[in-house]
């Protein structure tokens, strides 16, 4: 993608109107950022930002921690050119703030900032009793999170994180306030904008707040992992087992290292008695350590940089069964039959240099491939069809001016 | 607020003024809700809520507050129903369906009389045929008649789909077997009392051999059974096709002919559609100062045979009596009769009778309550409906893999008899008494 | 809007009988005249045709005839819906799926389902039932609505508290838009990355998006065990704080449902007789799912929170048949309110779960005053409350009372932080109150998403978005008020 040369003048004059701060080259990878610290001078900035748009060329990239800067594919990784970034923990008021807009324990609902750092959510509603869906550790924040569609481990027997989005408080690429849903845990009053802002990466303008439903800390958690097996299709093979046994209410379950992990959760009662489920259904069975908040568990199948397959649950063992014919030891990736997802590092694809190609031909023409192996800039082979047009008229309506759309995205089809 | 009744359903009579259309208090009932639509036969054929009890109850409504004309299309859909009722065993809000749809075909006879043809055939069913046994006689030997001499075959071609009805209809059985029932049955074993028995008026024609069945199971379960010679028809069909004082005048007349032979006696009934009107009598005649009390009162005399046969001593005796050599190969499925279960409140007692039987394999029908699309007349009335409406049960009987199907209506009997015709399955019907019947061991 | 009518000529009608056969149109005023309302009986209109495709090709072949017609269509399910979304506009066509009734597939493997609109709700738990699987939404009305129809309206049920509403429970739909253009949305695999959700807007969307005419939808493994409890209460009020301490306990039980004393007779009395005792001034119905171990724990919990709120008395039960029948009472609910008036308007708030009593007190005053007689059912886990209220629609000041009490109560929802429907839709009754909640902008952005879909405004139009602009009915959105705790007991609920 062509480097874009940014009219600097004009964003300098943007931020002098709204009154918000412009470093040059404070932003993650030592780009530039503005840091506006109320959500009415950022309503200001993109208001002007975007009636200056074509001059000043600019793209504007809300920002969390900037874990999820680039949504290209691992080849192709690096921070897109010519963008703004736009740092959303600015709004939270200073070092220090959580960014924690109400929870209520006795509801179950949290509703916070999206420039909230995720942990200090997590830490913030365990003092109540609760847990946050989903179940991501390490660096993030809430609105980086929704925007990228991002789910945990806990996918398994929670859903998807964009099933306990409750409401949003947004602004757009015209620079207006808007709001959607509640912090109701049911609520069906109006369209659910918000619902279209999970997993847009931010092409709608930035998320400002969102309200999340909680799940309650379970009284005993176990992680548990069966012994080795030859290749992590066996892995799998009992991995399915474990799901299809519907004695067994495990929590969350993945394959790595050519071992099955379960993590139950729930009723101390029922966690002893489902571990000796699983003691018949997994040979070498050993307990680990959960760690706080199943901590441990969450990280051993933290999702890594690199490539993810996904199908559904049958075809998972088909598919895991031909990348270890071609890729040899699968025992890094982290594989987790019940979302049907198939994680695979980048280093197990570097001497794979046409792996996109290959991995088409390989797998099973009828499971969806991840858009990741499609060439997102050409959409040639796919007619335009309606819901091409609905993305499109999304965007004219929520984004004129062009401020937050980003190359390749959204794909088609 | 206006406030409508809510106990004694079956005790709250027809309005007094016929020139209204429908029953608008009883159309009050209904809120809209929408859980009626799934279990009706019409909706389910055609998809279109007009032709759905909570579409038809709006027009009721419609018409009586005069938004509506009793047009054409109002009185297509008040005859499309089936008056299976099987609405009201799920209307939340109680909506007393049926009366309301016999209620609003009266008006509509009234207002509207039927074209000269039709009118003409209607008086030979309702008042030349049914209710007189002579007359009955005389249509069942014709019938027989004609099937002997195989002009049923040439019915078809000539009628239509009406006349492949009549090739289907039951063999009318010889005289002896059409012979009225003996006025009294001796108990067999020890005396538990008397029970009436309905003769009915097309039971004996047809079903002779169901009515002799009766008479034996109760007389095996101890029970004296006496018939009443007399009696011809209890009116139900007069009812629900809106002939209402012609149904007013058959209960009066039921009612004494009964209590003169006995008037505290059960009666006894093995036909769904008799029982569920007879229990009704009370509301029929609610507007008769003279025969409130009565009808109401002999209303509560009324069950039907497996009401009767399902009670603890009847079914100790059964137990005694019922033996393996029934000759009935094969799973055996029940069939609800409409007028049974969604008329009568009666689902278990029949399967508990069947589950009696010793080496009976009874399986279990999907969708065993909706109605098979015989529905008294209807059959005659609009022959492409209700053969449309038997459609999904002949899928849902193969299913079964049924060898013998039981039912307990004359009515039904004979649709599925013509069903079965007409697909060449090999479905052997019968009535619930002649399964038992078939199972007693001598004594 | 103006009042040039459009005439459907009998060529049009011709083609659409040559599409959908001829079972499937109804032109005739007196047919058409049943479709004039939905289960939300307050407002009417007649629809210029009804139209009833058997397959998404027939759709869409008679979405281009009625467009070419010059009319607009409103999309329709069973017609259960209680906020109006189903009710016929000017010019408009029902497109109904009443026929599109096939289950197409039950994969057992990957837990997906697929059916076409018109699969009424328990026809696909029915179908999915072989497989140990079950659907999880269970609106009251689910004995009669439609798939198509609760993704419409994002439907929930009592067991929402647990597996929540529909969308968390579609994988992919088929649609039709307004050109007749068949789409496909999503899939029974997980969503994939790098593309837009456009399954969460759609769900919910009461029609205004397009014609769903088939969905797929995930399913779930039968629990171990289920259990049922029904709790005795004296009061209404310590009823409702025995849910706000079972949610704060943080208990998971699968649904939690309150009935007032108004509702229990009203069930005892039909034939959906549930044996709820009559001597109890509320009653709560809980269920509890899970493994064996689970639910003993749980149970017992539920038991002990309603005993120290002062449940007089505790049942239990694991028999198929019994649950089934305490069940039936609560979906029959609605429908037996009939027997008290003749009409009934099924209130559906939404309030945080900690203030439950605070808004059955608003609306028990609200009614009180306006000499209505209210009866209260609700999905107390989830904080939606029906209060239902009785009337008579020929009573022209009764309609405009209780027209007046529902707004109170919204109104008191809305000031407590929560909202104006929870799973019955916007529809037309709700319009103006979604001024209310939302602002000028707000209400303008959900327009522009209305527009992305439909810019022609052909599904639905004039539903669930007000027609008036916000500030001829209302100035600003109502700010919210923190919990106060009750001074003085309210007199227990349900006015008789």
């Amino acid at each position: 993608m062509a480097p874009r040369a940014v009219d600097l003048d004009a964003i300098h004059l943007a931020c002098k109107e709204a009154g918000v701060a412009f470093d040059p080259e404070g932003g993650v990878g030592g780009g530039p950022v503005v840091q506006p610290t109320s959500e009415t001078s950022l309503g200001v900035l993109i208001a002007a930002l975007s009636s200056r748009s074509a001059k000043a060329n600019v793209r504007l990239l809300p920002v969390g921690t900037g874990g999820q800067l680039s949504w290209c594919r691992p080849d192709q990784c690096m921070a897109p050119d010519g963008s703004l970034q736009l740092a959303m923990p600015a709004l939270l008021g200073g070092s220090g703030a959580s960014g924690v807009v109400e929870y209520v324990p006795g509801d179950g609902t949290l509703t916070a900032l999206a420039g909230a750092d995720v942990s200090v959510l997590r830490a913030t509603v365990a003092e109540g009793g609760h847990r946050l869906t989903p179940a991501l550790f390490g660096a993030a924040t809430l609105g980086g999170v929704l925007a990228a569609g991002r789910s945990g481990l806990d996918q398994h027997s929670l859903g998807p994180t964009r099933h306990h989005l409750l409401g949003m408080r947004m602004i757009d690429g015209s620079g207006r306030h808007l709001r959607s849903g509640g912090r109701l845990v049911k609520n069906v009053t109006g369209f659910d904008l918000h619902r279209l802002h999970a997993g847009a990466r931010g092409i709608f303008g930035p998320i400002v707040e969102a309200s999340m439903r909680l799940m309650p800390e379970p009284e005993a958690e176990q992680y548990l992992m069966s012994g080795p097996c030859a290749s992590a299709a066996e892995a799998v093979e009992l991995a399915l087992e474990v799901r299809g046994a519907t004695k067994v209410r495990e929590q969350a379950l993945f394959v790595r290292d050519r071992a099955t992990h379960v993590l139950l959760a729930g009723r101390s009662a029922q966690v002893d008695a489902d571990r000796r489920r699983l003691e018949r259904l997994l040979p070498g069975l050993v307990e680990r350590d959960a760690g706080p908040g199943a901590e441990n568990f969450h990280l051993a199948g933290a999702q890594q940089a690199g490539v993810r397959l996904s199908t559904v649950p049958s075809r998972v063992a088909g598919t895991v069964k031909t990348l270890e014919t071609w890729l040899g030891d699968l025992a890094s990736a982290v594989i987790v039959p019940g979302v049907a997802h198939v994680d695979l590092p980048t280093e197990l694809l570097s001497e794979a240099s046409s792996w996109p190609d290959r991995l088409d031909a390989r797998l099973d023409p009828r499971a969806p491939l991840p858009l990741a192996l499609r060439d997102p800039s050409d959409p040639s082979g796919l007619p335009e069809r309606a819901q091409d047009r609905w993305r499109g008229r999304l965007i004219e309506a929520f984004d004129p001016a062009g401020l937050f759309q980003i190359e390749g995205f959204p794909a088609r089809g | 607020m206006s406030s409508t009744s809510t106990n004694a359903a079956h005790e709250r009579p027809h309005p007094m003024d016929r020139r209204s259309l429908v029953d608008h208090a009883r159309a009050l009932d209904c809120i809209h809700c929408g859980l009626c639509l799934t279990t009706c036969p019409t909706y389910q054929l055609t998809g279109s809520e007009t032709s759905s009890p909570r579409g038809r109850i709006h027009l009721m409504r419609a018409v009586a507050e005069g938004r509506a004309e009793p047009d054409a299309t109002f009185e297509d859909e008040m005859n499309f129903c089936l008056v299976c009722r099987h609405c009201e065993s799920v209307c939340p809000a109680g909506v007393e369906f049926g009366a309301m749809m016999e209620f609003s075909r009266g008006a509509l006879l009234e207002r509207k009389p039927p074209g000269l043809l039709a009118r003409i055939a209607r008086w030979v069913g309702f008042r030349g045929i049914l209710v007189r046994r002579a007359g009955l006689r005389l249509a069942a030997v014709g019938l027989r008649s004609a099937q002997l001499l195989r002009l049923d075959v040439l019915a078809g071609p000539l009628l239509g789909l009406r006349g492949q009805i009549f090739r289907h209809l039951p063999r009318v059985p010889g005289a002896r077997e059409r012979r009225p029932l003996p006025p009294i049955t001796p108990p067999e074993g020890a005396p538990r009392g008397t029970v009436l028995v309905l003769d009915g008026c097309v039971m004996p024609e047809l079903f002779g051999r169901v009515n002799r069945a009766m008479t034996q199971v109760l007389a095996a379960t101890g029970r004296e059974v006496r018939s009443v010679p007399k009696h011809v028809c209890c009116g139900a069909l007069h009812a629900h096709n809106g002939e209402l004082d012609q149904a007013e005048a058959l209960a009066r007349t039921t009612i004494a002919q009964f209590n003169e032979v006995d008037d505290a006696a059960p009666v006894v009934i093995d036909s769904a559609g008799c029982g569920a009107h007879m229990k009704e009598y009370g509301r029929l005649l609610a507007n008769d100062p003279e025969w409130r009390d009565r009808a109401a009162t002999f209303s509560r005399r009324v069950v039907d045979l497996t009401e009767e046969l399902a009670g603890p001593e009847g079914v100790e005796r059964l137990r005694e009596r019922l033996g393996d050599q029934h000759g009935i190969e094969g799973p055996v499925t029940w069939d609800d009769p409409c007028h049974l279960c969604h008329g009568q409140g009666v689902r278990d007692q029949p399967r508990q009778l069947l589950d009696l039987v010793p080496g009976l394999e009874r399986v279990e029908m999907s969708g065993a309550d909706s109605c098979c699309g015989s529905a008294g007349i209807y059959t005659v009335l609009r022959p492409e409906d209700s053969l449309d409406v038997l459609e999904p049960k002949l899928e849902s009987l193969e299913q079964t893999g049924a060898a013998t199907l039981v039912t307990a209506n004359p009515g039904c009997h004979q649709q599925w008899q013509i069903g079965i015709g007409r697909s060449d399955k090999k479905v052997e019907v019968l009535h619930l008494a002649e399964v038992l019947e078939r199972a007693l061991r001598p004594r | 809007m103006g009042s040039d009518r459009k005439e459907l000529s009998r060529r049009h009608v011709a083609e659409l009988e040559d599409i959908v056969g001829k079972r499937g149109v109804r032109t005739d005023p007196t047919a058409r005249s049943a479709y004039e309302s939905d289960a939300f009986m307050l407002q009417r209109a007649t629809a210029e045709v009804i139209v009833l495709p058997r397959t998404t090709a027939e759709a869409a072949a008679a979405v281009k005839v009625l467009r070419e017609a010059g009319l607009v269509v409103v999309p329709r399910g069973a017609g259960t819906g209680l906020s109006g979304g189903a009710r016929p506009v000017e010019n408009g066509a029902i497109l109904g799926t009443a026929r599109m009734r096939d289950v197409l597939e039950v994969n057992a493997e990957d837990r997906y389902a697929r059916v076409q609109a018109g699969v009424v709700n328990v026809h696909l738990t029915a179908a999915c039932a072989g497989a140990g699987l079950f659907y999880g939404p269970d609106p009251s009305s689910q004995t009669a609505c439609t798939i198509g129809g609760n993704v419409g309206n994002n439907s929930g049920g009592p067991h929402g508290f647990k597996y929540g509403s529909t969308n968390r429970h579609v994988l992919g739909l088929t649609m039709v838009d307004s050109d007749g253009e068949v789409i496909e949305l999503g899939g029974p695999g997980p969503t994939a990355d790098g593309t837009l959700d456009l399954l969460g807007p759609v769900i919910g969307s009461e029609g205004m998006l397009g014609l769903v005419t088939e969905v797929t939808v995930q399913l779930l493994p039968r629990p171990e065990k289920v259990e049922t409890l029904l709790c005795l209460f004296e009061s209404l009020d310590a009823c409702c704080d025995a849910v706000s301490e079972m949610i704060a306990r943080r208990l998971e039980p699968s649904a939690i449902e309150i009935l007032d004393r108004l509702t229990i007779e009203a069930v005892e009395a039909s034939v959906l007789r549930a044996g709820y005792p009559d001597h109890a001034e509320a009653v709560m119905l809980v269920e509890v799912e899970g493994g064996d171990e689970e639910v003993d724990a749980t149970s017992a919990d539920v038991i002990e929170v309603a005993r120290a709120f002062g449940a007089f008395d505790t049942r239990r039960t694991t028999d198929p048949a019994e649950r089934k029948r305490l069940w039936a009472g609560r979906k029959g609910a609605f429908g037996a309110m009939g027997r008290i008036a003749p009409d009934l308007y099924v209130a559906d708030v939404v309030a945080p779960r900690t203030r439950l009593r605070e808004i059955v007190s608003a609306a028990t005053v609200a009614c009180r005053e306006r000499d209505l007689k209210l009866a209260n059912v609700f999905h107390a886990g989830d904080g939606n409350l029906h209060p239902n209220i009785s009337y008579d629609r020929r009573d022209a000041d009764e309609v405009r009372r209780v027209l007046e009490a529902g707004r109170i109560i919204m109104e008191a929802c809305v000031r407590a932080g929560g909202s104006l429907t929870g799973e019955h839709g916007i529809g037309l009754e709700k319009q103006d109150e979604m001024c209310l909640v939302f602002s000028d902008d707000d209400l303008a952005a959900m327009d522009q998403l209305r527009g992305a879909f439909d810019p022609s405004a052909f599904w639905n139009p004039g539903k669930m978005l007000p027609v008036r602009g916000c500030r001829e009915v209302h100035t600003r959105p109502l700010p919210v008020e923190p919990s106060t705790e009750p001074t003085d007991a309210q007199a227990p609920g349900g006015s008789r």
